[in-house]
Order: C-alpha cells, then structure tokens, then sequence
C-alpha cells in the first residue's frame, strides 16, 4: 500500500490534507484537523466535490456517501488554488493500493501541490508560488532529512518558478502538472474502483474501463417526424450497459467484442413508450443527421484524443432501415459528433445536454447558431464527450441531449423544454408550434 | 500625605462618585433615560435627536411638559397608537405596532410621514375616521376630533419607548394590553371615542406616576432647595435692614412689617446673590462647582416664575370693559401658562433638517462662543454678569477639574488656578458683537434667498406684483409665522435689498450658492433659519444691552473683571486646597 | 436681576416641587452631555439586534439571560419576527436524533462519521429561498433563547457542524426546545 501525505501550499506555510471522510451530511465541508472548525472554503470545496458542478464525483464516484468531510491542519485562505492539492488527494482515496495518511512521517510520497484544476481537469495557474515556496522551506528540509519521496507539482506553465527550490537532493522531484489524469498517471494511480471509503463496491468489472466503460450499448437514433409522425419524440441514439442489440439488430461479438452488423432484422415491436414507428411501415431517414464517433486508435487512449495529443479514429455511424441506424459497439469511443444539415434556407437550431451526471462535456457550442437565436444553414456540427464511466449507482442520473430545429428561434422552446421532464409529451407540445425535436438518451435495457 | 494631595484626592472621589450615582440621582430612572438615549440608527448616530426630542422626554417623565396639563403627551401618544392600529388593520397589529415604534432606524418626521402616507394608499383609508395628509393625521372621533402633526411623533416614539422600557420593561405587557384596545373593530367601525383615548391615557399616567414616586424622591432635592431659598430669604432681610437703616426707620417697625401676612415684599435674586452664595456654600459639594450654583439659581428662578404665574391665574382679573368691577383689558402679549419658562435655545434649529443643509455657523468661531448664551436666554440677560462670570469663570473651573482627573502637576494647577488665561469681560463682548454682526448678514442673506425666490415665482406665475408690497420685517415674520407689515421707506428698502445680495454673495460657505435657491427644500432651509436667526440676533443684542446697563463703560467692565478674577482666583485656591 | 414676591406655605410647597422637577430634568440632560452609559438595553436596540444580520453580540446576550422581563421580550422579538418556526420535535426514540418541522422547513440532526462526537445540523429549506435564513434562535420552555449564526444556504440546505457537548446541540437534543429561524 502507497502512502501518500498531501500538503496544500500556501503562502502561510504548508497546510496538511490529513483525512478525507465520506459523511451522511448533504454538503462537503473542511474542518480543522478533527475540530468542529469550519473553513469559509467549505462552499468551494462542496461545489468541488459535487456532481454537476463539479469533478470530484464525476471522476471518482459515485459514492455510497453524500459528501466528505476533510480534515485540514490549518487554515486555507480565499483562492483556488486548494483545488489541484484536493483532486490529488481524492484521487489517492479513490485509487486502489494508495492511501492518505496524516503521519508524515509514514507517509512514502509527500505530496506538496498547489494549482486550479478546471471543469474539464485542466491544471490552471495560481499566485505567488515563491511566497509558498518560501513558506514551506522547513517541510521541504524534514522531507529532504527522512525517507520519504517528494513530489512538488504546479501548473506546467509556471514550473519554472519551482527552481526556487533548493536542490534537496534526489528525492525531490518536479511534476509539472498540465491536467488531471496526467497528474494520477504520473504518481502512479490505480484508479481503479475499489472497495474502499465511500466508493462502490466492486461490480463485476469485466466491461469496466475508465476511459470508455460503456461496452456493447445499443444505439438508438430515433427521428422525430413532423411530417410523417407529427409530434412524436423518437430516440436517435441510446445505450445500454453491457447489452448489444441495436433496434432489430443482434450483436455477434468478435475478438475485439466488436459486434458486426448483421442484415436488417424484421420490425421489432417497439418497446412501450421507446419508440414510434408510422403504422405504414418503416420509415426513411433523412440523410440530414449525420452522427460521427470518434474513437482513440489502438494503444491510444481518448485522454489523448480529448486532448488533442493523438488524432481520433472517426466512424459514421451506419445507417439502417426503418429509419434506425446500427452502431458498432461503443468500446473505445470517446467522442461524438453530431451534425445536421438544415439545408440553404436555414432553421433555427438550439442544442441542449441535459447534463445529470455531469459527465458529458460539450466540446463546442460554437457556432452560437445551437442556442436557438441565429438561421443555421447548411451542414451544423457540434460534439460531445461520451461519459467514461458507466452509473450504475441505484441514484444514477441520466443525460440527454435534445436538439430543437424550427423555422422561428426556438429560444424559449428550450427553456421551456428544460423545465420538462418528459420529452415525449413535450415534443408533441413542440410540434404544435412547428418545432421539430431530436434526443439522444441512455435507455435501461429492459 | 500634603495638603494638596488629600484635597485633591478628595475632589477626585467626589467627582468619580458623582458621575457613578449621578448625585444621588435614582439609578433607574437615569439608566432607563439613557436606555432611550442609547437607540442607535445604524450609522452610530442616536434614533432620538438630543435635543429637542430628549431633553423634552426628560421634562415629561419628571412632569413638567406638556404645559398646562402634565398629562398632555400621553394623551397624544394614545391617539398615535390608535391611529397605528387602525392603519396597519391586520390580524397581528400588536406586532406591527411593534415594528412602526421600533423598527424605525432615525425617529424623523418624513419617517413618519412616509409611513402613513403609503399605508394610507394601501390600506384605503380615506373617508373613513382617520386620515393622513400631508402635514400630519385627523382623527375624528364619535365624540371629538385630534390633530398629529408627524413633527411631534418623533418625540410620542421617544415617549413609547421609555413607558415600555420603565422599570426593566415591567410595564411593557400591561401597555402593550393596554394599547391593543385602542383598535378599530372587527367590522372596520370606530368604536374607539374620545372618552375611551382619554381612559387610557389616564391609565398611562397613573403608572407613570407610580414610576415617579419610586424613581424621584422629592426629598432628594428639598436640602438643596432649602439652602438656595434660605439663602435668599436672610440675604433680603438684611438688605431690607440696610435700607431700613439709611432710611432711619426703627427695628421693631420693621418687624411689624414683615410679619404682616399682607406684606407684599419683594425679593431679588442678582448678580452679586449668586456669587455670594457660592463664595459662602463651595465648600459644599453639590456648591462647589460655580456653574452648578447658576444651574441651581436658574431652576430656582424657573420655579419661582412658574408659581407667579399660577397665582396670577389664580387671581386674574376678570377681562372686561367695566373699569369698577375692576375689568382689565385683555394683554394680547401675555405668555400663556403653557409656554412659560419653556426657554429652548434657537441654535438647536439649525442642526435639524432641512436647515442643517445651510452652514449658517462655523461651530468654532461662530456657534460656540454663544453656545451658552443661547441655553440660557434670557436668565442669562437678566443676570449678566453672573452670566459673563460663568462663561469665563466657569471654563477655568472646569479646565482644574480635568487637571485633577488627569493627576497634572501642582505647578499646571496654579498656573490655572491664577485665571491669567481667564478670557476678559472686555473679550467676551467683543466677540459678542462681533457675531452679532454676522448674525446680521446672515439674515440679509437669508432675506435675499426669500425674495429672490418669490420674484422669480411671480415672474413664473405671471402676476404682476410690485417687488416693494411687503416690507423687509414681513418677510421674516411671515416665515416666522406672523405677519403684520410695517410702513417702510422704499429708498432704505432699495439700498437693504441692495446690501442683502452683496451679503448673501459675501458668503462662500455650504448653502448659500444661487443655484441652491432653485430647490424648494434648500429656501425651506433659509425660511426656518430666518426665523431662528431673528432670536439669536436679539438674544445677542438684548444681553450685550444689558451688560451696558449694569456696566455703563468699558473701562468699568474691565475693572469688575479684575476684581471678579482676584475673587475666582482665591477661591479655587480656597475650594482646591493649593496656597496662592 | 429678577424680582419674585414672597411666597406662601402653599405656594413654597408649589415650587419646591417644581424646583425639584426642574433639577431631575437638569440630571437627566446632564447624564446625556457627559455620555454615560446605560445598563440596560433599549427597546430599539433589542429590536434591531433581533431583526438584523449582525452576529452574535455576546454581551448584549448576557444582559438579556440575566433579566427575566428581557428574556421574555426576546424572544417575543424573536417569535413575531420568524421567517421560520419550528415548534417543539418529536421525541426521539433512543439513538436517534429530534427532527424538527416547520412550515416550510426542516431540521434534522446527523452524527459525524469522521467524529462521533461532532453532530452536523442540517436546515432544509423547502420554501421560498429568497428567505434565506441568516441567524438561529433556539428557545427554552423558560423563555430563555440563544441566537446562533448559520451559514450561507446552498441549494436549499444549510449545514453546521458542532460538538456534542454544545449548548447548541445540547439545546436541540431537548425535544422541548422550539427554534425560530430569520
């Protein structure tokens, strides 16, 4: 087991993480070392922690627990800087084979950090890092004295200013610390679930990987028809945890666990409520919605996509009859892209993620044309993050994506939408005012 | 331990004792008092204004506002908290009234005035038994009718809250029962009657009453009463021995004479009794100090003034053209009994809005060498120089009384105690006249900013009014509130007009810019402030006429300073213990 | 100077007492000039104490407990000024902690995980948050209140930790205690 003891940098002198514990308590808070003490950060640090607003969660939940309670050596002032020195520490919590200790002197790596960490886990640039640096020279000193390893890390941008340091000897070193996973993978994190403080227990993890959990899911596109289905909500796109079949599709699992496409199925009854099929038979799609999966190459991973390091593998999604489209499996998808082509005229179109999870990330929003209020024409493209881990928490929330396309803006259809739980009622509200509405949605497999 | 040190320490103790008890004054009923003082808005600055709204509180709570009838103000409030009642009309008036009394952060009267004014509008409340305007509230009851102007509600609030603060808030419940009875009904009807106001505030009163007896033992001041008007009793008859004396008449006539229940003796306090009393009584305490023995006459004097009066009225005259049933015509400048010996100083107008948005004084050089004189008006005119003796006098003492406090040394002390730095009587009415004069141009200025802004209104209105109908003098009583006009030359008029504007642009302090005039609050500033400016130029005026009436020339004056210097002197080396 | 005509038995007794009167008023505007200060607490400042967002003024609470007539005006303030009332709990069953409801609102009490010792109170706010509560006033049958400051609300929950031998948590546990939230 890797014992790890976190500091926090601060121009006051170091401040020790000492424990991290899950609690029943609907809010995070930050006490001082085991005492009833709040900090004032405890609001920061509990938007920090929470899903939605959020990393904590997204990344190592879920959790059995509502919250945690950290316990601290000392005080914390304004500032973001706390965010990196947290993330690693829950990262520690959360990994299999690693541990937070409070005794310094137990501890194999001591970690000293101090940087933002944004919502897409970008490590941002802090303040007087020379005044931290020169505050925590009598750590610095016991660490280089004892036998422990230091892993001082900063925002990349501004590792130079980490040469203040003394030269401790060879068990300092200097992590440059650009995003987050790159931060755990470099101190060696398993994250891996595990049973331990607060997180799940271990589910049958033969589909789990943390960068694309989500294996053999079905999806869906189902296409609201104005013309041919007035006022109907169709699924484009769904999935289901370990469950391959695609609407009258089975899957054949390759070595890869790659299912192939197989011939067009006979009609399948639509499960209730799912999906509408125009008593008249199949129906064709309309070559305007284009949906593109971008996968990592082999041996890469979608970090590396999602960040720009490697170039993604893309694959358009096969259409199907009866206006349904077949996929491939989703193992190694990292990103979608979804596109629609409104034609010259143009349409106003509004793109929303009803984002419950908190784990899809809207790469681009741009144009401005997906909020409802400019003509789009022509091919529009917008993608998005496929979440990495799947929520099979009893509590799990359910992300949707709606698009709204209209000959009128279509602005205040979704905010009316957002207030609406149900879209398939909604859409048939919509489609009274000529708005055509498109959801992509996770379906349980029943 | 020397001389000095015990006396000394004697006069410290004494000092830090009396400001502990306040002189033996009752605990609660000061700490109840300054409880009321205390109310804060939140800029720091008191809910209650000092003055006039506290020391008013003070002269009800002993008994004496209210004019004739001591009553009064309680009688008012009841009519207030029955109007509060029927505005607020909801199913927890109680709490409501609660908030309109101490919710208010500054006790004003646009406070108040707001506060009607918008629940007026809500709650609907024309027609109907009470209504509010913009100058205050009619109340109509079954049975008679009352006014409240919102300028007196500041000071019914003040009253509220010491009734309900008295004795540790003991009273509070039975008011607050009390006070809930004086709602509207149910239906929205009035059974609330005059009759009814007036049964509650009688109850009001009998608490407070009972409050007094506790908290003012009367007996606490009769000692000192007794001195001062024993004092004054033998000091008369050996005057009137003296003059017997020169006048050759026999002892036992004398006394004849003044057994006589008939006797209709004069006494008189002056100058010279109240230097003599505390040259005689500073060895006692509650004496010591020269201010608190003019404090002492003055009271005295207000008390005696007020008993004149009541005998007047108990054996007035009877008004009326028969001159053999001893009919008398009626005195049209008779002060009413109400208003007698209701002396308020006209400097507290220019601290109040809207006046205070016009520097009329600089608080230094302008206002505070009058400060005084204006506290004590015409006590002070008609006592001048016991008056000058305690502006001069009376700093130095009050300069040795923080020495002592501050342990300075014997040398500081003596140096004090000499009076050298004692301003002169030749000082004092130098700087007398001197803002005197200023007085003077402020009230041309002020007469300038009233008649500019009725020309242009005319000009605006398109009348067609000669700008020479009033005479000067009106305008200032018209803003005093009297009007009567005076046969005026034009020519002197012109060349006052003329002087008016060259004083009101020889001032380039706050308030007086020609651009302020255009606001109507701003001439509302100057039309307030005329009026006061009129009191204190002739209170200035009537004092330093009676300095020459006492003292005819300059070098005499000098000369009573000298003496009175050479006195004062060897008196605080006398009372504090330190040889000359 | 100032003439007065001798006075009789009954006019004296007049103006000893008005002389009297006069001299209390002196000693009461006096009082004012010299700045003293009051023992006790005005009516006003009780109020605005009670009514705004101040903080805890530990003095002023300690006048206020040691006079019984204070006591029971606070917490009338208290009771009429309430955005929030939550009138005595359920008892709780053994183990358990009181949970108390109000219109609008609940408290419940929860134990730490991390220190048994330390409770978390936790303030739902189910209404109109534009109420949000700033102070905490916890009553005993003997009118006897204490105002305690709460955090800021955060999607409709306010939470604090405390020490379980804390007058705060000691006052809650008494099912009998009612709390007034402003």
């Amino acid at each position: 087991m890797k014992k790890f003891a976190v500091f926090i940098a601060t121009t006051g002198g170091p401040i020790q993480i000492e424990r991290l514990t899950p609690e029943r308590a609907p809010q995070s808070m930050i006490c001082i070392s085991r005492s009833s003490k709040i900090l004032p950060i405890s609001g920061e640090y509990d938007d920090f922690v929470r899903r939605g607003s959020g990393i904590i969660e997204r990344e190592f939940g879920p959790f059995e627990y509502e919250s945690f309670r950290a316990d601290i050596s000392g005080l914390v002032g304004t500032g973001q800087s706390w965010q990196l020195p947290f993330f690693i520490a829950h990262a520690i919590d959360a990994a299999a084979g690693s541990e937070l200790v409070e005794d310094v002197d137990a501890a194999d790596y001591i970690v000293w950090a101090t940087g933002r960490v944004d919502y897409d886990l970008n490590i941002l640039d802090v303040d007087h890092i020379a005044d931290k640096i020169k505050g925590s020279h009598s750590l610095f000193e016991k660490i280089a004295s004892s036998q422990s390893k230091a892993v001082i890390t900063a925002p990349t941008s501004q590792i130079s200013l980490l040469d203040e340091i003394p030269d401790f000897g060879e068990n300092f070193s200097v992590l440059p610390a650009e995003s987050g996973f790159q931060v755990c993978k470099d101190l060696d994190l398993n994250l891996e679930p595990k049973t331990a403080s607060g997180s799940i227990k271990n589910r049958s993890g033969k589909n789990s990987r943390f960068t694309a959990a989500v294996v053999a899911a079905v999806i869906v596109i189902a296409w609201g028809f104005f013309y041919f289905a007035p006022g109907k909500t169709d699924i484009l796109v769904s999935w289901h945890d370990r469950i391959f079949p695609v609407m009258g599709l089975e899957p054949k699992e390759g070595k890869s666990g790659n299912p192939k496409t197989t011939d067009p199925p006979k009609e399948p009854e639509a499960p209730e409520g799912e999906q509408q099929v125009s008593p008249t038979g199949p129906l064709p799609i309309s070559p305007e919605i284009q949906l593109t999966a971008f996968k990592h190459p082999s041996g890469g991973s979608c970090l590396e996509v999602n960040f720009d390091a490697v170039s993604p593998v893309k694959h358009i999604l096969p259409w199907n009859s009866g206006g349904k489209l077949s996929v491939d499996v989703l193992d190694g998808i990292c990103r979608f892209s979804f596109s629609i082509d409104v034609g010259k005229k143009g349409k106003y179109v509004a793109a929303w993620i009803d984002d419950k999870s908190g784990r899809f990330v809207a790469k681009t929003l741009s144009p401005g044309t997906f909020k409802g209020l400019k003509v789009a024409s022509g091919r529009q493209s917008w993608s998005f993050e496929l979440r990495r881990k799947k929520d099979v928490s009893s509590n799990r929330h359910e992300d949707r994506l709606a698009v709204l396309i209209g000959d009128q803006p279509v602005l205040r259809e979704l905010e009316w939408l957002r207030k609406h739980e149900d879209w398939s009622r909604a859409a048939v509200e919509l489609a009274k005012k000529n708005v055509r509405l498109l959801t992509i949605e996770h379906r349980e497999n029943p | 331990m020397s001389c000095l040190t015990k006396i000394a320490g004697e006069v410290l103790l004494n000092e830090a004792l009396k400001m502990i008890t306040g002189a033996g004054a009752s605990g609660t009923l000061t700490a109840d008092f300054l409880s009321v003082a205390e109310s804060c808005a939140p800029d720091g600055s008191p809910k209650y204004a000092e003055r006039p709204v506290m020391e008013w509180l003070a002269k009800v709570i002993v008994g004496l506002g209210g004019g004739a009838n001591k009553d009064t103000p309680l009688f008012e409030l009841c009519h207030l908290v029955h109007a509060v009642n029927c505005f607020i009309d909801k199913a927890d008036t109680a709490d409501e009234r609660l908030t309109f009394f101490l919710g208010v952060e500054k006790a004003s009267p646009s406070v108040y005035r707001d506060w009607f004014l918008s629940e007026n509008a809500l709650s609907g409340k024309e027609g109907e038994h009470i209504t509010a305007h913009e100058k205050g509230l009619n109340l109509e009851y079954p049975d008679g009718i009352f006014s409240i102007r919102y300028g007196r509600i500041p000071f019914l609030a003040a009253l509220h809250e010491f009734l309900c603060s008295m004795d540790q808030f003991s009273f509070y419940e039975q008011f607050n029962e009390l006070f809930d009875t004086l709602s509207a009904s149910v239906n929205q009807k009035c059974d609330v009657t005059f009759r009814k106001i007036q049964d509650a505030s009688n109850s009001l009163s009998s608490s407070l009453r009972r409050y007094r007896r506790s908290n003012m033992p009367q007996a606490q001041h009769d000692e000192k009463f007794d001195k001062l008007f024993n004092f004054l009793k033998e000091r008369n008859i050996e005057v009137a021995k003296a003059v017997a004396a020169k006048q050759g008449k026999k002892e036992n006539k004398m006394a004849a004479e003044r057994q006589s229940p008939q006797r209709l003796d004069v006494n008189t306090v002056d100058d010279g009794t109240i230097l003599d009393f505390w040259l005689t009584h500073s060895f006692l305490e509650e004496f010591r100090v020269y201010r608190a023995v003019f404090d002492n006459f003055v009271t005295l004097i207000k008390s005696l003034e007020t008993a004149e009066v009541g005998r007047n009225i108990d054996h007035a005259s009877v008004i009326g053209t028969d001159r053999e049933k001893h009919e008398v015509d009626p005195d049209d400048e008779a002060a009413s009994f109400a208003d007698y010996g209701e002396w308020q100083s006209p400097l507290e107008v220019f601290d109040e809005e809207p006046v205070v948005r016009v520097k009329f004084f600089k608080q230094k050089s302008e206002r505070q060498p009058i400060e005084l004189l204006m506290k004590y008006g015409p006590y002070a005119r008609r006592l001048p120089l016991a008056f000058l003796r305690l502006e001069t006098f009376g700093q130095i003492q009050a300069g040795i009384s923080n020495d002592l406090r501050v342990k300075r040394s014997q040398g500081d002390l003596r140096d004090r105690m000499t009076c050298r730095d004692a301003a002169t009587y030749l000082e004092i009415q130098a700087q007398l006249k001197k803002i005197r004069e200023h007085v003077r141009q402020l009230q041309l200025a002020a007469l300038y900013a009233l008649r500019k802004n009725k020309h242009q209104r005319i000009q605006q209105e398109g009348n067609v009014v000669s700008l020479f109908d009033d005479p000067i003098q009106s305008e200032f009583d018209a803003a005093r509130g009297r009007n009567f006009s005076n046969e005026i030359d034009e020519e002197e008029l012109e060349e006052t007009i003329a002087e008016a504007k060259r004083a009101f642009g020889s001032f380039t302090r706050a308030g007086f810019s020609e651009e302020q005039l255009e606001d109507e609050g701003h001439l509302e500033a100057f039309r307030i402030g005329a009026g006061a400016l009129i009191e204190v130029g002739a209170q200035l005026q009537n004092f330093l006429s009676s300095i020459s009436r006492v003292v005819r020339h300059d070098s005499l004056l000098e000369g009573s300073f000298k003496k009175d210097q050479e006195i004062f002197s060897n008196q605080f080396h006398r009372i504090y213990g330190v040889s000359p | 100077m100032i003439d007065f005509k001798m006075p009789d038995d009954r006019e004296l007794e007049r103006i000893q007492e008005e002389f009297s009167k006069n001299s209390w008023v002196d000693i009461l505007t006096s009082s004012l000039e010299e700045n003293r200060r009051s023992e006790t607490i005005s009516l006003s400042t009780l109020y605005a104490y009670l009514t705004s967002y101040s903080g805890v003024d530990e003095a002023l609470e300690l006048k206020v407990r040691s006079s019984p007539h204070l006591r029971k005006l606070y917490r009338k303030i208290v009771d009429q000024t309430a955005a929030y009332r939550l009138p005595e709990a359920m008892a709780a069953s053994s183990g358990d902690y009181p949970v108390r409801h109000g219109s609008g609102c609940v408290i419940r009490m929860e134990a730490s995980r991390a220190e048994p010792d330390q409770i978390y109170v936790i303030i739902e706010i189910k209404g109109d948050v534009d109420l949000a509560p700033t102070s905490m006033f916890v009553c005993e049958e003997d009118q006897t209140c204490m105002r305690f400051e709460v955090p800021e609300i955060k999607d409709g929950i306010i939470q604090l930790i405390f020490d379980r031998q804390s007058k705060l948590v000691e006052l809650m546990m008494n099912p009998k205690t009612e709390v007034f939230l402003k």
